[in-house]
């Protein structure tokens, strides 16, 4: 489902990502640990995410299942008491690893940015947006100049009429969804390669959060950057991103572009969460459930993490350690179901 | 309690000439603003009017959804039927008894016929009190037998499936949909005539949502209760209910049986609520961002209105029935 046809015209034109374009970011054996009242807790499990330039990547997952961490860890800004560990993980050039705090600050907000459910955190209430908006300015490489006008055009990108008013509230006097457009302008104007968004939509009104999501659409075809796009609702994910990566218990359990993870789900996870949302949208009369409740964190793990709830539940499941399997073009699924296909 | 009984179908949607459990008659409810040194300057009135002139009927046995965006009123109205507000104006009727201004000694026998499930269960629970505690308070308090209490709670546990190991937890070892399932059945104790649930699923997980909404409607088809089912996801509301009110800043718009109302919105509000559901994030008719201004005369939805009439800027138009259960509060209907 992406969307490229019938939409109105804009300022700038992207040339789509060539199909082996270079990944901007490369991610693979991610894992994070945290330590948790003496017990530690193994939250983010041998992850791989490789994101093409101006790609969508769709990081779905349920509260627990280690999206948010993820997403983190990628800007280096994981809690203090949590390791990282990875065999690779480059933005770009830059080894993420290895990079020193002081290179890291330089890389945050110019060449990664994250966008955080909350926008009202993003912002320092006691100054009012045009300050925000000066500080984001001064950083950007271009020459020095009158920074009111750039703002003004950098809000009318995202759909503020009356610049000025918003340039001079301040961030409490601004609606939920107003603040998350003025800090969406605000993140694409030092033009980073990848933006996170971590549930940007999650605590907006419906009528708001459809606005901010064709506001992503917008941007999605006018700038360059390619997205992660954290979230837990189903219908979002499908409405922006051009690949999905479902993660259960800390694990990614199917990767895949869009329509074949919503059209032909292969892990039963998947297919459980895609029929159960979807019974709910098309008004069915009663829910598929997925039996039992999310797995704990700690230890060592044999088998998948998925299989006391599995409808397709084989012996060998909690055994045998499950790794990505290949069950259609482009398409992984953590799952014996195709361990041989 | 049957098992083999058709799932949802079964209920039949109970009319609304039935006998009322609830009947909420234009009611309005008003905050007092705090008054600071900004607020006596910029001349802001001194209160906020939370809801505005609303009428609404639960008949027994029914399930009503109140629909609307953040703010816009849906839990005071709630709570105001819970009478854990005093309305200013207007008439709140509960099995027949006006309780509109009863004091809190008259209420408690009321309390007992009502109970609210809140939308985060780990707050709404004691974290030093056991399972077992939190569901037991409600029998004690209402000087039931111990006897009777344990088998009560047992009863309880299983009604919402939960283990019956449960009753030695505490709040913080068990799972979100864990702790909405105990939520709901401390709700259930007293055997209530009306559940209002507020936003009870909106904070949980897409696989667990879609067992605890499964467990509300068994409960409701098994135990014969009204819910009020607030909540801002059309798409739960459309699930669960049986008519559906549509609220506004403070005013309900629209309201209607659910099939009825989701076929054909009559309300340029609801409409456009609506739309939202139909396809996220493609093209839908632009909305107009007006600022809505509660104190000014007119329609509460004129100013982001793509139907407006020179009559909107008069008055709020009075509700009237277009069609058998289905109100409406609009001059220039879609």
């Amino acid at each position: 489902m992406s969307a490229q046809a019938g939409m109105r015209e804009t300022n700038v034109m992207i040339e789509p990502p060539a199909l082996n374009a270079t990944n901007v970011l490369q991610v693979h054996g991610l894992n994070l640990y945290l330590d948790a009242k003496g017990r530690r807790l193994h939250v983010v499990r041998s992850v791989d995410i490789d994101l093409a330039a101006s790609e969508v990547l769709g990081l779905i997952g349920e509260s627990g299942s280690g999206k948010t961490m993820t997403g983190l860890s990628l800007l280096r800004l994981e809690p203090e008491r949590a390791q990282i560990t990875a065999e690779t993980m480059r933005l770009d050039d830059t080894d993420l690893l290895a990079a020193s705090q002081g290179a890291l600050r330089g890389l945050r907000g110019s060449r990664i940015a994250m966008i955080f459910q909350d926008p009202v955190g993003a912002f320092n209430p006691a100054k009012r947006i045009g300050w925000h908006a000066r500080e984001v300015l001064r950083r950007r490489a271009t020459r020095a100049g009158p920074w009111r006008p750039v703002a003004r055009e950098l809000l009318a990108e995202v759909d503020i009429a009356d610049a000025d008013r918003v340039l001079g509230s301040y961030p409490h006097q601004l609606s939920g969804g107003m603040l998350q457009r003025v800090l969406i302008a605000l993140v694409l104007a030092a033009e980073p390669q990848v933006i996170i968004a971590d549930e940007p939509t999650t605590n907006l009104d419906n009528i708001v959060e459809q606005q901010i999501l064709r506001l992503f659409r917008k941007v999605k075809r006018t700038h360059g950057a390619a997205f992660i796009f954290i979230t837990h609702d189903m219908s979002v994910a499908a409405a922006l991103s051009d690949r999905i990566a479902v993660m259960y218990a800390g694990e990614i359990v199917e990767v895949g572009p869009t329509e074949a993870v919503f059209e032909t789900p292969k892990h039963p996870y998947t297919v459980g969460l895609i029929r159960t949302s979807r019974a709910l949208q098309d008004g069915a009369a009663r829910l598929p459930e997925i039996a039992g409740e999310l797995p704990g964190l700690s230890g060592q793990r044999t088998g998948c993490a998925f299989a006391p709830r599995c409808p397709e539940r084989m012996p060998q499941c909690t055994t045998r350690t499950v790794g990505m399997a290949r069950p259609a073009p482009g398409v992984q699924a953590r799952c014996l179901l195709y361990a041989d296909a | 309690m049957p098992d083999d009984r058709p799932a949802a179908e079964a209920h039949v949607a109970a009319p609304l000439h039935a006998p009322l459990l609830v009947d909420v008659q234009n009611v309005t409810v008003r905050f007092r603003r705090k008054r600071t040194f900004a607020t006596l300057l910029s001349n802001t009135p001194t209160s906020f009017r939370a809801v505005a002139e609303a009428d609404l009927a639960i008949a027994r046995q029914e399930v009503v959804a109140l629909v609307g965006e953040s703010g816009s009123g849906k839990t005071t109205l709630g709570r105001t039927i819970l009478r854990l507000y005093e309305p200013n104006e207007g008439v709140v009727v509960f099995e027949g008894q006006d309780i509109t201004h009863l004091r809190e000694r008259q209420l408690r026998a009321v309390w007992r016929r009502m109970a609210l499930v809140f939308q985060d269960p780990l707050s709404s629970l004691n974290p030093r009190h056991t399972i077992h505690t939190a569901l037991a308070t409600p029998l004690r308090i209402a000087g039931r037998a111990a006897s009777d209490v344990e088998d009560r709670v047992k009863a309880a546990l299983q009604r919402v499936g939960l283990p019956l190991d449960a009753r030695g937890r505490y709040p913080h070892e068990l799972s979100g949909g864990q702790l909405q399932r105990v939520a709901l059945a401390r709700a259930l104790m007293l055997s209530p005539a009306l559940v209002i649930a507020d936003e009870a699923v909106s904070k949980l997980d897409v696989s667990v949502r879609s067992q605890i909404l499964n467990l509300f409607k068994d409960l409701q088809a098994d135990l014969n209760i009204s819910f009020l089912f607030i909540t801002h996801d059309l798409h739960v509301a459309r699930y669960i209910s049986d008519r559906v009110a549509v609220m506004f800043f403070g005013r309900i718009v629209e309201t209607g049986p659910v099939r009825s109302l989701f076929r054909a919105p009559r309300h340029p509000y609801t409409r456009a609520l609506l739309a939202t559901i139909d396809d996220r994030g493609e093209d839908t008719p632009q909305l107009r961002r007006g600022v809505v201004d509660p104190d000014a005369p007119g329609c509460i939805y004129q100013a982001q209105c793509p139907r407006r009439i020179a009559r909107c800027a008069e008055a709020h138009p009075p509700t009237t029935t277009v069609e058998r259960d289905h109100t409406l509060a609009c001059y220039n209907p879609g």
